[in-house]
């Protein structure tokens, strides 16, 4: 039996405004096992970035508090730690990649000047050994010229470059997890197609696990084992990627899937939206998050927040998690292509 | 000039050249966004445009609509039938009711200070349409119902809007003046997944009831595939392969659109797009370079011996593709390919 690497349980995670209270993360928990890579989907302001900012303790409190669970990482609940006790982990132990690579790195510092700081930290790498740990990154990630071009200014680098020195940098103390939030969203697809190789190739040289928060359902078939799906700060749905495409029973999920539209496939006359808004954060319904916008919801859905409900165990083959009370109904809508789907 | 009098837009050998910014004692350079593309749009047609950051889409849009200033513009443009690239803004002016743009962020493109009904109500009113202001106050009703927003929120604020509902606003005030042509520019692309597929729908719903025309422009090829009737695939600032969207997507022929597509994910974890990739090595030049020959053979998996120095034309069959793959049929084509071929990642 393999034992995850990071547990998270019953996260919540609320920031108070002068508007009022944004429930941002309710009651996530997953577990993230040695060497594979979660997916996290969900829409802006589905608390998708807000959980993983907790688990590394980037959160500002205030506005930000964390409201209950616990993050388990090498038998210590991370929400306990100091900010200093946390230094040792993170960035060692626990490494991140922003989405804009453009505001990451520090404009007024070189490449060089950043990237030795981490290993000099966290390794105790001399000047001069850190430098040479640098270029090795650099080369690592597919910098062409590392050793000259480590001494320039992040302006300096394309953004495609930019977001391969955010890798290595992330990589240089080869951490048990990788967070990478939305890293390829603001590159070019054939760019994207680049760094997505390089993550694949440094998690198989590597061993890391990798939490991958995206909206592109494209990447999360691409580079996903298994996915969980927010939604209004929730988890409606988690099970590995070919039971997610295949067999969603969400239908927040479901309705994801449709509405993507495909190169590869002869267009539909429309596509298959989800009608209304995301829900406001401030003001979430008592019962299910997306009951408003459900084409299956009934008066149980409004009453209260449908439990989680379990098939198979974790992190074996076909285990499904998923939060609909209406589920059996929508896997057998599920099977059916999505022209002959019942509109809302 | 315009092919038939169905032709809403006719561009002819457009190039868009930005000076940069002058070294002291260097010559003037030239940074060529566009540089020589031609395309004409139809009555009730979409004509969708795709390439990645720098190609020179978004110039593309705007030298479309005569928004471009301190730029050197050669080529002619048509619209409607009367030629508008030589036009000063004044005399812009009427022609900005055949054409309208709805803009890329929903955040920054609506005045914050003015109420959604009279940011719609405004090129109304500056084009006295509609009788007097009761006729436009209906009209203003009509449009917001039409783009699905309740009228009762006509007196608030953008920001008491979501971005695909603010979208929805910047399309139904582009709609304000009933023009036959809106250039959309990466209109979907900062919105949500499931709120994109409502706003294409939309577009798409439009249309069909107005007849309107759209340049769409994205760097989604999957959304560009959705929504337009033929596509042009753009690189750096040239178009390299223009075809009905269908024909396009199923059988490209352009190296560089084979790339693109490859490169695409695909939502199907049962597809392994990695078994057929072609990785570009390499990224998008600088755009400053004059080339002597195709501007992609430097990066093309399938560049012949004579690429670098051979300027490619845009073939001018029913399936457009500069490349000289197809240009010329006494040319060798077992002409080997050269060392920096990309390579396929397995």
């Amino acid at each position: 039996m393999v034992q995850p690497i990071l547990q998270v349980k019953n996260l919540e995670v609320e920031f108070v405004t002068d508007d009022g209270i944004v429930r941002a993360v309710n009651d996530i928990s997953f577990d993230l096992y040695p060497g594979e890579t979660l997916g996290i989907v969900g829409e802006s302001g589905s608390g998708k970035s807000v959980a993983n900012l907790t688990i590394l303790g980037l959160i500002p409190q205030p506005p930000g508090h964390v409201k209950g669970g616990e993050v388990l990482f090498a038998e210590q609940d991370l929400l306990k730690l100091s900010q200093r006790q946390f230094q040792t982990i993170r960035g060692k132990r626990i490494a991140m990649i922003f989405q804009d690579p453009m505001t990451a790195l520090n404009p007024f510092l070189t490449i060089q000047d950043q990237l030795i700081e981490v290993s000099m930290l966290h390794l105790g790498h001399t000047r001069a050994a850190a430098i040479q740990h640098a270029v090795e990154l650099l080369e690592l990630v597919g910098i062409p010229a590392a050793a000259s071009r480590i001494t320039e200014y992040p302006h300096q680098f394309s953004g495609g470059m930019r977001q391969r020195v955010m890798i290595a940098m992330a990589l240089s103390c080869e951490p048990d997890i990788l967070i990478a939030d939305e890293p390829t969203t603001a590159l070019d697809v054939t760019i994207q197609a680049q760094i997505l190789d390089l993550l694949k190739a440094m998690q198989d040289k590597c061993g890391m696990a990798i939490i991958f928060i995206t909206h592109d359902l494209g990447v999360v078939a691409s580079i996903c084992d298994r996915v969980l799906v927010m939604y209004g700060g929730r988890k409606v749905e988690q099970t590995d990627t070919k039971t997610l495409f295949a067999a969603a029973r969400h239908p927040y999920t479901l309705g994801l899937l449709h509405s993507a539209p495909r190169w590869d496939q002869p267009q539909l006359t429309r596509l298959q939206s989800i009608e209304g808004q995301p829900p406001d954060m401030m003001n979430l319904p008592a019962g299910c998050a997306f009951a408003p916008r459900c084409q299956w919801k009934t008066d149980e859905c409004l009453a209260a927040v449908p439990e989680l409900v379990s098939i198979g165990s974790e992190f074996s083959e076909g285990s499904h998690v998923f939060a609909c009370i209406h589920a059996d109904q929508i896997q057998q809508a599920g099977s059916t292509s999505p022209e002959e789907l019942p509109h809302a | 000039m315009p092919n038939s009098e169905n032709t809403i837009l006719s561009v002819n050998n457009l190039k868009v050249h930005f000076p940069s910014k002058r070294k002291f004692g260097q010559p003037q350079r030239w940074i060529r966004a566009v540089d020589g593309i031609d395309f004409d749009v139809q009555e009730g047609e979409t004509l969708g445009l795709v390439g990645e950051s720098g190609c020179g889409k978004s110039t593309t849009a705007r030298a479309i609509l005569n928004l471009i200033h301190r730029a050197k513009v050669e080529g002619t443009i048509h619209l409607n039938g009367t030629r508008i690239d030589n036009l000063s803004d004044r005399a812009m002016i009427p022609h900005r009711l055949t054409a309208q743009m709805v803009f890329q962020d929903p955040f920054a493109s609506l005045n914050p200070r003015m109420m959604v009904g009279n940011i719609i109500r405004e090129p109304m009113g500056n084009y006295k349409l509609f009788g007097d202001e009761t006729g436009r106050r209906l009209e203003v009703i009509r449009l917001l119902e039409l783009v699905g927003i309740n009228p009762q929120y006509m007196n608030r604020y953008p920001h008491e809007f979501s971005g695909g509902q603010r979208q929805r606003i910047g399309i139904a005030r582009a709609l304000a003046v009933q023009p036959k042509l809106i250039v959309c520019d990466e209109a979907v692309s900062a919105l949500d997944v499931s709120i994109q597929a409502q706003v294409i729908n939309l577009l798409m719903d439009l249309q069909q009831k107005l007849g309107v025309s759209y340049v769409f422009i994205a760097h989604d090829l999957a959304v560009v595939r959705h929504i337009a009737h033929r596509v042009g695939v753009m690189y750096l600032g040239k178009i390299v392969e223009l075809a009905d969207s269908k024909e396009l997507y199923d059988s490209p022929q352009h190296p560089y659109t084979i790339a693109l597509l490859s490169a695409a994910p695909v939502p199907d974890p049962t597809v392994d797009v990695r078994a057929n990739r072609i990785t570009l090595t390499g990224e998008v030049p600088s755009p400053d370079i004059e080339y002597v020959g195709c501007s992609f053979a430097a990066r093309c998996p399938q560049v012949l011996g004579h690429c670098a120095s051979t300027m490619p034309q845009l073939s001018t069959t029913d399936h457009q593709v500069s490349c000289l793959l197809y240009e010329d049929d006494n040319i060798d084509k077992s002409d080997p390919p050269t060392s920096n071929s990309a390579k396929v990642v397995v």
